[in-house]
């Protein structure tokens, strides 16, 4: 979500529109006609700025750092949406893929090189480009591995007798028991 | 990925599966009377048939423990063989990628982008399946087991959504042509299926039943053809016989709540499918040209077969009536009788021969 949502979002807007229900789509289409900008540098702007104020409030004092925040998502943010600079759909975009950013902290630097690529090519191919690019990651995933174990396991190979430990967690007791299931994926 | 490496059965098929899925959606129906909608609905069955005994050469190569490759052989008669068998390999998967590709380009600019040039999209297509074709064939074949399941959850999304307009009165009862017409389709259905030629280099990578597993494989893809094409035709009636590419009419129908239109969403699951099948046309060219001439599998040679790929794209993209001519010529037939069948069933005899004099002569 942190990745590709604000490219989904660009893409839907200029080429997809057809994508949105009928009751949302002149409400978001009324607001980015007010903005002077194009989706796609609009987009860009306000997460650089968004990276700019994250970066300050990294390197301020603690209590300091707070205030940066709120000057930057409130007072900053509302004043571009009055003064007509960006529209609120994006905005609101922003914050869902900020507060959406942090779930998986330690990723947030690569996560936002992504998402710009993601804005870049929303804006200029629509879904296409971020689907492409999109096979480019799970290409990257899906030929990622450590110890001779796939990341994507076991999804992808499927293995079948792995799939009680993967979207929910075994007990510990039949953890133990597991081992045989790691030995047969590791020697195929 | 794991000690003895290489890809399953499965994985193998799934992603052929998904190569073909592609085809099976950018594929344009030009003569009704030629492909009646009735034949459609039980189409599965003689094309299991005739495409498992279309295969039988390439599964004699492969020999008893399904591990042979095509160079194996070759390598026995002459270097010079497997240089040219190489070549000739090359040239089908390359051949096959550029054609894929423009037809892709031609459902797109035909019906998402209407007589925009999209040669932008395809070499971004081009330059991403280069880097995902260098990370090996275990990557794409893991690759296309989500893309597959993505597949799979837009197809049900669409038959669930549109099953409502469903009108068996638009159906027909097949076979009222006889069962030569419907084999003739299988059997040209069956000559677009160029990728299995890849089991003659693919094979030693593949762990499990190849042999069971393309009888099975043509059974479901025939399966999902004949399904998706009877919901074709009972949702869309007399107005689906007008559209040039029936599947995506169908995705145009589908939509449920405030979803009103994923037609764009489900393409761009198609972009993933494009995506997979380059990249595994390009392994597959890169591996016939590994056994012939021993090269190196790496960027500077995948970025060389991509060039040939596109400059294919680029000369049959030029005017569709160029395109429409070049495949209504026969040539996939052409190709399809020398990959599968003609240049597996000559090596084999070669062999055969080779073998049968050396053991004359005392050699062996």
């Amino acid at each position: 979500m942190s990745a590709v949502l604000p490219g989904l979002f660009v893409a839907t807007c200029n080429f997809h529109p057809e994508v949105l229900p009928p009751n949302i789509m002149p409400d978001i289409a009324a607001a980015e006609a007010r903005t002077p900008f194009s989706l796609m540098f609009e987009a860009v702007a306000i997460h650089l700025i968004y990276e700019i104020v994250r970066e300050a409030s990294l390197r301020m004092p603690v209590a300091v750092g707070s205030a940066v925040s709120i000057v930057g998502a409130l007072v900053v943010g509302d004043a571009a949406v009055t003064a007509g600079l960006i529209a609120a759909p994006m905005l609101m975009v922003v914050a869902l893929t900020a507060i959406s950013s942090a779930v998986v902290s330690k990723l947030h630097e690569s996560v936002a090189l992504i998402r710009f690529a993601m804005i870049l090519l929303g804006g200029l191919t629509g879904f296409f480009g971020i689907f492409a690019a999109g096979g480019l990651l799970l290409a990257d995933i899906c030929g990622a591995g450590a110890f001779g174990v796939p990341f994507s396991a076991p999804f992808t190979p499927w293995i079948g007798k792995e799939q009680s430990d993967a979207l929910r967690r075994d007990g510990w007791r039949k953890l133990a028991r597991r081992r045989q299931g790691i030995k047969e994926l590791e020697l195929g | 990925m794991t000690a003895r490496g290489g890809i399953s059965a499965f994985q193998f098929f799934c992603t052929v599966f998904v190569c073909r899925a592609i085809a099976l959606f950018t594929f344009i129906i030009t003569n009704k009377e030629s492909f009646p909608p009735g034949d459609r609905a039980v189409l599965f069955a003689p094309l299991a048939l005739v495409g498992t005994a279309a295969v039988i050469p390439v599964l004699l190569v492969l020999g008893k423990r399904e591990d042979r490759t095509l160079f194996a052989l070759t390598d026995r008669l002459h270097p010079a063989v497997s240089k040219g068998a190489a070549l000739l390999y090359t040239a089908g998967a390359v051949w096959s990628a550029g054609v894929s590709l423009t037809r892709f380009d031609l459902f797109m600019s035909t019906v998402m982008f209407s007589g925009a040039k999209l040669w932008g999209l395809i070499l971004l297509l081009a330059a991403s399946a280069v880097p995902v074709a260098l990370r090996g064939c275990e990557t794409v074949a893991r690759m296309s087991l989500p893309v597959l399941a993505l597949l799979a959850a837009s197809l049900v999304y669409v038959g669930v959504t549109v099953i409502g307009e469903f009108d068996p009165a638009d159906l027909e009862l097949p076979l009222r042509n006889g069962v030569l017409p419907l084999f003739r389709n299988a059997r040209s259905a069956v000559a677009r299926t160029g990728e299995l030629a890849a089991l003659l280099v693919f094979a030693p990578h593949i762990r499990g039943g190849v042999k069971k597993g393309v009888f099975l494989w043509w059974l479901s893809f025939g399966v999902t053809g004949s399904l998706l094409y009877t919901l074709t035709t009972g949702v869309l009636g007399a107005y689906g016989e007008r559209q040039m590419f029936q599947l995506y009419a169908l995705t145009v129908l589908s939509k449920l709540g405030a979803a009103e239109r994923l037609d764009a969403l489900i393409c761009a699951i198609w972009v993933l499918c494009s995506l997979v099948r380059l990249a595994f046309h390009l392994i597959v060219a890169g591996m016939f040209l590994e056994g012939g001439f021993r090269v190196h599998r790496g960027a500077p040679l995948y970025c060389g077969l991509a060039l040939p790929v596109l400059s294919v794209y680029f000369v049959l993209s030029r005017s569709v009536t160029v395109f429409a001519r070049v495949i209504g010529s026969g040539i996939n037939n052409l190709i399809f009788l020398l990959l599968l069948i003609a240049a597996p069933l000559s090596v084999l005899a070669a062999v055969k021969i080779k073998t049968h004099v050396q053991a004359k002569k005392g050699i062996l």
